[in-house]
């Protein structure tokens, strides 16, 4: 359980973690440049593969560099939404800046995903597991028996902490 | 489990909430209601929370069942049609590794507007370093370089561009169709240098240059893509993608220093210039070998070298060889240097390329044009002969000696002004030049020692020659006892104007024109300017600190007196030194550190310079233009641009003093925006030595910005680099200023370290004049 703490090397890693997977995904868009959707898993497989190939980046196993994808993939779209949404309400910081019209589809999607991220920060401090299967599944989309891989836990638990998670956040949300 | 400090207290609630939910979620769902109330006996908050959690478990079926799109944030979508603020898209026009642009027209009903729109495809972090360089570009303004009208980020984040729609050819297509022959390539080449000089100046290096990016209107106007936005591009790519090409850059352009990622410098912008000039040189003849030759990247050396040999000129060969040395270093030290060349090669003068490669040693010789200061005593002689000769003093009555004499005295500094201004001799033969005008005026000022403007003139010539002989404050030739001298003979000559209008009871000489007049108030602002100038050899030459302070006493005095005369200067060259004495007033208050009154000086100086105005210069080239027309013509435009180029000055001074207070009271951001408008207001005509001098501070306190307060090492070097070039051209052209060469010692001194090479621990170096110069 060591993996839910949030250490020094933790937030070390989600830095070198974070443009490495920005990067990757660009570069896999250009390549292929057709609306298809991007699979998160492949991405952090990719990025993984790259960054333990370099020299200074030991990762204790795979395991736990997995681990910190699923909060990195959450963290790219949280700021991405967010950087959006503020362009919406108009608080850009170059002066220059236009708004654009605004797209009310997209806005709520937005607006769900940041909605979903104070949640989950809410939910850490009642049950850290809990965070830890929804950054896997659904930021990183792997499949119950990889997060019980990953996070070294039966896959029992896996499915009983997803269960109880979605139900909270769900409720949560529809309040 | 280290958790965020929560309560364990709550910790447990949760856990038995979500044990109470999947004891429940094992009964049949008819059972479970039941079930729970008796185990929530008494403690109602825990039943509605598990009943809640119950229901929401039903619904939550599909609930983050699928992953979120990541392609979202880093695809761009087709903007066709779509709406951009005030601007709606029409079509693609060109796409690009970067990014896509489309033509757009403004349809807010404002006034009709077409505009291209670059949408920039990167990343989120990329973006962001766009988003701040994009203000970089918004403040490159250039009558050369793309307009950009605005800018924003479309709702997929991507950054985007609005920029000014040109419609031209690459300057390869229009040099092919529209056949210009060598000598007009090198002119629109030389126009090119100067475009990317001057960004260069503000810190903005292309990157990219090819002749996709830079365009040809019909009327033959350069017009420079994409500046700025490739550096932006490179720095977040070659910190990442090592080995891999950056993304759009084009290969057959850049610098072998680029394609291995080093930092992108100035040299890598003298490279891609370098090889357009080549391929435009051959362009006509052989285009397309000249364009296999250097896609062909199996064998880059041999090719480059064939590659020259196409270029028909010998000389220009040597110019593009210089421009595209492998070695940075062996390369022009900016676009202006190799834009000078090509100006020589246009002119006849000898080319440095070819004079660097001592492939001919007697190359200079057989050119045989280099300038020397007989030059410029010939021409001032003529002159001095002239004004001589038109005093026949033997034949007049003595009132019209001393008039003549004044008349003569008034042409000698005139034509040394004009001289001086057209021709910037060096500090030295300036001061040569002015030492003779000096002294004829002298001469002529014994023959009338009552005339009034003859020793104006005579006190105007003494403090322009203590300025060069010995002020802090100008470039000189750093003998502050000689220029105390020539301020004394100036402050004499004030005396006795005084003198004699008090004497003879005149109020006021009316004057030919307007910048002649003189009145007791005037006589009295000279003569404060005078002990100005005397106060600050005292300040900065002052071996101790009391007479540091006599001179800043002094100053004091200056300011009390000169504010209490309340002038309101009437002519345009009075208005000016007025303007200059607030300023300089203004600067000493910033040297203590008294923001305050520098503020409301420098208020006052720009309400004064406001009032200044130039009229258009007048067309000396018009078809039957008598030869005195000619010359009445040339003598206007000379002083309209002489009036030009003290109030560019002074408005960068002004502007400069601003940012220092800004500087000093910590807003790093108006500091920085107002050396931007100094930078982006200079002219690359008319180069003035103290305008130089001020863009080589402006450039230091922007570095120094950068290094401390962003921490941002790359553009201080830069910086330091264009500030470098800067000091060894005022070197060329004034050989032995010894401030010169102790600012370039300092800033070259490669034991010292970045941030003391350029004085960033105590700005005041920077700003003032503080540091002494060991004079032998």
């Amino acid at each position: 359980m060591e993996l839910l703490a949030q250490s020094e090397h933790h937030s070390k890693l989600l830095e070198t973690l974070y443009p490495e997977i920005k990067r990757l995904a660009a570069i896999q868009m250009s390549r292929e440049r057709s609306n298809h959707t991007l699979c998160p898993t492949a991405l952090v497989n990719e990025a993984y593969l790259k960054m333990s190939a370099e020299e200074g980046m030991v990762f204790n196993d795979k395991q736990h560099f997995l681990a910190v994808c699923g909060n990195c993939v959450r963290q790219i779209l949280v700021s991405h939404a967010r950087t959006k949404n503020a362009a919406k309400r108009g608080g850009g910081q170059v002066p220059v800046t236009l708004i654009e019209g605004v797209d009310d589809f997209q806005a709520d999607t937005d607006m769900d995903l940041l909605q979903l991220d104070e949640l989950l920060t809410q939910l850490e401090t009642l049950d850290a597991l809990q965070v830890k299967v929804v950054e896997l599944r659904f930021f990183s989309g792997m499949s119950n028996e990889e997060i019980s891989d990953v996070l070294e836990v039966s896959l029992s638990t896996v499915k009983r902490k997803w269960t109880m998670a979605k139900a909270w956040l769900y409720k949560e949300m529809n309040r | 489990m280290a958790l965020q400090g929560n309560e364990p207290v709550e910790t447990d609630y949760f856990a038995e909430i979500e044990d109470l939910f999947f004891d429940a979620l094992d009964l049949p769902p008819n059972q479970r209601e039941t079930w729970l109330k008796t185990k929530c006996k008494d403690r109602e908050s825990v039943y509605t929370e598990v009943q809640t959690l119950l229901e929401a478990h039903l619904s939550s079926e599909e609930f983050l069942s699928e992953s979120p799109d990541l392609s979202g944030i880093v695809a761009c979508p087709d903007l066709s049609g779509r709406r951009l603020g005030s601007y709606k898209v029409i079509e693609e026009i060109a796409k690009g590794g970067m990014g896509r642009v489309y033509s757009a027209e403004r349809v807010d009903g404002e006034y009709e507007q077409r505009v291209a729109i670059k949408v920039v495809e990167l990343g989120n972090i990329e973006a962001e370093l766009f988003r701040r360089e994009r203000q970089t570009l918004a403040n490159l303004e250039h009558a050369n370089i793309v307009t950009l009208l605005d800018g924003g980020t479309l709702e997929e984040g991507f950054p985007y561009l609005v920029m000014e729609l040109v419609e031209g050819q690459a300057i390869d297509s229009y040099n092919i169709s529209n056949k210009l022959d060598q000598k007009e390539i090198v002119s629109l080449f030389g126009t090119l240098c100067e475009v990317v000089n001057q960004a260069h100046q503000q810190g903005v290096i292309h990157c990219d240059l090819k002749p996709a990016n830079i365009l040809v209107t019909d009327k033959g106007v350069l017009k420079l893509l994409d500046f700025g936005i490739s550096q932006s591009l490179i720095r977040t790519h070659d910190k990442q993608a090592e080995g891999s090409y950056p993304q759009g850059l084009t290969p057959e352009y850049s610098s072998p220093q680029r394609r291995e990622h080093k930092p992108p410098h100035v040299a890598d912008d003298v490279y891609s210039l370098g090889i357009i000039l080549g391929q435009l040189l051959i362009g006509g003849v052989l285009p397309r070998v000249a364009t296999e030759l250097l896609v062909n990247k199996r064998y880059k050396q041999i090719d480059l070298e064939k590659f020259i040999l196409l270029i028909p000129s010998r000389e220009l060969r040597e110019i593009v060889k210089k421009a595209t040395d492998n070695e940075s270093g062996k390369r022009y030290v900016s676009a202006h240097m190799m834009g000078e060349d090509l100006s020589n090669w246009l002119q006849d003068k000898p080319v440095l390329a070819v004079a660097d490669a001592k492939r001919w040693p007697l190359y200079a010789l057989s050119k045989n044009l280099i300038r020397n200061r007989k030059v410029w005593l010939i021409l001032l002689g003529t002159g001095v002969l002239f004004a001589a000769g038109s005093y026949g003093w033997n034949k007049v009555s003595l009132a019209r000696a001393s008039e003549e004499a004044a008349a003569s005295a008034k042409k000698v500094t005139s034509d040394l002004a004009g001289v001086i201004s057209r021709a910037q001799p060096s500090i030295a033969v300036q001061s040569e030049l002015t030492g003779i005008a000096i002294n004829i005026i002298k001469k002529n000022l014994v023959r009338a020692p009552d005339n009034i403007s003859a020793h104006h003139v005579y006190a105007y010539s003494s403090i322009r020659y203590a300025q060069i002989e010995g002020h802090p404050l100008y470039l000189s030739k750093e003998n502050p006892k000689g220029a105390l001298e020539f301020l004394e003979a100036a402050n004499k000559s004030l005396g006795t104007i005084k003198q004699v209008m008090q004497d003879k009871g005149i109020a006021d000489l009316p004057a030919d024109n307007e910048d002649d007049g003189i009145d007791l108030q005037m006589v009295e602002v000279d003569r404060l300017t005078v002990e100005r100038l005397m106060a600050e050899i005292d300040i900065y030459y002052g071996s101790e600190t009391e007479s540091k302070a006599q001179g800043l006493n002094q100053l004091r005095a200056v300011e009390e007196d000169l504010l209490e005369l309340n002038f309101n200067p009437v002519s345009r060259n009075r208005k000016l030194s007025y303007t200059q004495d607030l300023a300089y007033l203004s600067q000493a208050r910033l040297l203590i550190g008294d923001i305050k009154v520098s503020r409301e000086l420098l208020e006052k100086a720009n309400a004064v310079l406001a009032t200044v105005s130039a009229s258009p210069l007048m067309n000396k080239n018009e078809k039957g233009l008598s030869k005195e027309e000619f010359k009445k013509r040339e003598r206007f435009n000379q002083s309209e641009i002489e009036v030009l180029k003290a109030v560019r000055f002074l408005k960068a001074f002004i502007l400069e003093q601003k940012a220092y207070q800004a500087f000093l009271q910590k807003d790093f951001v108006k500091a920085k925006g107002f050396y931007r408008r100094i930078i982006a207001a200079k002219s690359t005509l008319n180069r003035d030595v103290e305008l130089e001098r001020l863009t080589n501070r402006v450039n230091m306190m922007q570095a120094c910005i950068a290094i401390n307060q962003q921490n941002d090492i790359d553009v201080a070097a830069q910086l330091r680099v264009a500030v470098i070039h800067n000091i060894n051209l005022l070197l060329k052209r004034h050989p032995g200023a010894k401030r010169l060469d102790m600012v370039k010692s300092r800033i070259t001194d490669a034991s010292l370290p970045l941030i003391d090479q350029l004085e960033c621990k105590d700005t005041r170096f920077i700003v003032f004049p503080l540091r002494k110069v060991v004079n032998d």
